[in-house]
């Protein structure tokens, strides 16, 4: 093994059970140093859980993990957290401690972690909060801001000890389109002036785009296509394609259980004719039974099920 | 039902994690100095701001304790007693108990649902990826301030429950300040002082260590954070009934074994 590695965060074959489900299935991808690698899925498909496998606060039943070339699902307590050093992480609500102000959470890792002045500290917490436009507004509570707000002020002590690595949960979920498209440029920002290598989970497809240096999409736990964001848009498969789009295109496969219905659900029409939108606009999905899902599929794979019960 | 639904195997387990919490935490006392700030604010919350409702609380107790033994005592006409009695009740039960009991009710639900909101809104585990151990960031400071400022309280609210009962004997049952302090003198040896903040320091312990283990172990959003209260509140009482008959029973050989009965 080289002493350099080339890769950021490898997962090899990494398999979880959650409450009887496999969230993940076998899922193997690897994060090149210094891109932003955007993992896009539905929602429920399993992106967050890698990201908490990713940092250690998850154990796969299964597989292999590696950060900087490390095995990190054999390693003890102890050498985890001083693994999680080359992480900086941006959670969902920006899982700020509601008791600190904005200034002493993003102190906080740096007070915890090393032994710089007061003086130090206060600059290296000074930067990142302009960083982020936030140096006006560090004597206030997390409580006393906006969740755009609480985002950014997340990033700011996430990137504090300028982790090599950022893993973001979801950055732009919650926010209104500019603010999203601010943390978008931020993320950039990163990628391009310090050099970070960047891990985006999202579902924002415009986000995705702007930010991806390669977007990996997820589907029931695997990786079924990693590419450029032009390769994505571009992609033959239906089940991208669909998700993508938004639902216009493509279809969902038949191993999912939920399916499209055309035209308008019964019984509305009827109630408020006035009110109802146009037909064509009400294509909707139904989740199906695990019976129904069944019938749906091909009669060769019917059959194999029918076969194996 | 699946192993894992049973009721009894998921107390041993709640039981299990409590413990290891508390062990952790205790591990991580050594970094009090550094965390004290922190634990200066949790004094401040679980003492200082208890301090107003535990003293009432104790002050009617005391009130209505001498109101009933003072009926029995005037029976063999020997109401100047009522303080030895009461103090000796204090002391040794009702301060450290109902103390414990305020506690729980105030701090105990609100410091499992304040840990239950942080969890749920991943603060945990934003604490655990920047490599900061809760177990010393968030509970050994809640802790530490529980287990000063319980017995603490308890002393407190002891000797306001003794004034209680002399009010009372004095205006109402018509025993002189000097009668009431005279047998009160009597009522408590400093075993019987010592014990009762044991039982306050061990109540305190158990209660904290209940409150962050259910806060810590809170999962699915307000419903979630809403049970770990409402499990706090009858589990650390629960404990607290069941350590205070071992410890009265304990404390009962050693009393009279120091007497020479035994």
């Amino acid at each position: 093994m080289s002493d350099v590695h080339q890769y950021a965060v490898e997962f090899n074959e990494v398999s979880k059970k959650l409450g009887g489900r496999q969230i993940l299935d076998k899922l193997s991808f690897s994060v090149l140093k210094g891109e932003t690698f955007v993992i896009i899925g539905y929602s429920g498909s399993g992106k967050s859980v890698s990201l908490r496998h990713m940092v250690g606060l998850m154990a796969p039943d299964s597989g292999s993990i590696r950060v900087d070339g490390d095995e990190i699902t054999t390693m003890s307590r102890k050498e985890l957290e001083v693994m999680r050093r080359k992480f900086g992480v941006l959670f969902q609500s920006g899982a700020l401690i509601a008791w600190l102000t904005l200034f002493e959470n993003v102190e906080l890792p740096l007070l915890e972690h090393t032994r710089m002045s007061a003086k130090k500290r206060a600059e290296i917490v000074q930067q990142k909060l302009e960083l982020v436009n936030l140096w006006q507004d560090r004597a206030k509570f997390p409580a006393e801001i906006s969740g755009g707000m609480k985002k950014r002020a997340g990033l700011a002590r996430a990137i504090a000890l300028d982790p090599s690595i950022v893993l973001y949960d979801e950055p732009s979920s919650g926010l209104d389109p500019v603010i999203a498209y601010e943390v978008d440029k931020l993320v950039n920002r990163l990628r391009d002036e310090h050099k970070m290598t960047q891990l985006v989970v999202t579902h924002d497809m415009e986000s995705a785009y702007t930010i991806a240096s390669r977007i990996g999409v997820f589907y029931h736990g695997e990786m079924i296509q990693v590419g450029t964001p032009d390769e994505i848009r571009s992609s033959s498969l239906p089940e991208v394609q669909h998700f993508i789009t938004g639902g216009r295109e493509g279809q969902v496969s038949q191993r999912s259980n939920t399916a499209i219905i055309r035209g308008m659900p019964p019984g509305l029409s009827s109630v408020r004719s006035a009110e109802a939108p146009e037909p064509e606009a009400m294509d909707g999905y139904v989740l199906l039974s695990e019976e129904e899902a069944a019938a749906s599929e091909s009669p060769q794979t019917k059959e194999h099920d029918h076969e194996s019960t | 039902m699946k192993l894992t639904d049973n009721a009894i195997v998921n107390s041993i387990k709640g039981a299990g994690f409590t413990l290891v919490l508390l062990l952790e935490a205790l591990g991580h006392v050594p970094q009090a100095w550094r965390r004290r700030r922190a634990i200066f604010t949790q004094m401040h919350v679980i003492g200082t701001q208890s301090l107003p409702i535990a003293c009432f609380f104790m002050l009617l107790i005391g009130m209505v304790f001498a109101l009933q033994t003072g009926i029995e005592f005037a029976r063999f006409g020997q109401t100047n007693l009522v303080g030895l009695v009461i103090v000796s009740a204090m002391v040794r039960e009702l301060g450290p108990w109902m103390t414990a009991f305020v506690l729980i009710a105030r701090v105990g639900s609100s410091m499992a649902a304040e840990i239950g909101s942080m969890k749920v809104a991943e603060e945990i585990d934003a604490l655990e990826v920047m490599s900061i151990n809760p177990a010393s960031f968030v509970v050994m400071p809640r802790l530490i301030g529980y287990a000063l400022m319980g017995p603490a309280l308890t002393v407190v609210g002891t000797l306001v429950g003794i004034l209680g009962g002399g009010i009372v004997a004095n205006l109402q049952l018509g025993v002189l300040w000097e009668d009431y302090f005279r047998f009160a003198e009597r009522g408590a040896e400093p075993l019987d002082i010592y014990w009762g903040l044991l039982k306050s320091l061990v109540f305190s312990v158990v209660a904290a260590a209940v409150a962050c283990a259910n806060g810590m172990r809170t999962s699915g959003g307000a419903v979630g954070v809403g049970q770990a209260s409402r499990n706090t509140v009858v589990i650390a009482l629960t404990l607290v009934v069941f350590f205070n008959y071992l410890l009265t029973s304990f404390y009962r050989v050693v009393k009279l074994f120091v007497s020479g009965i035994l």
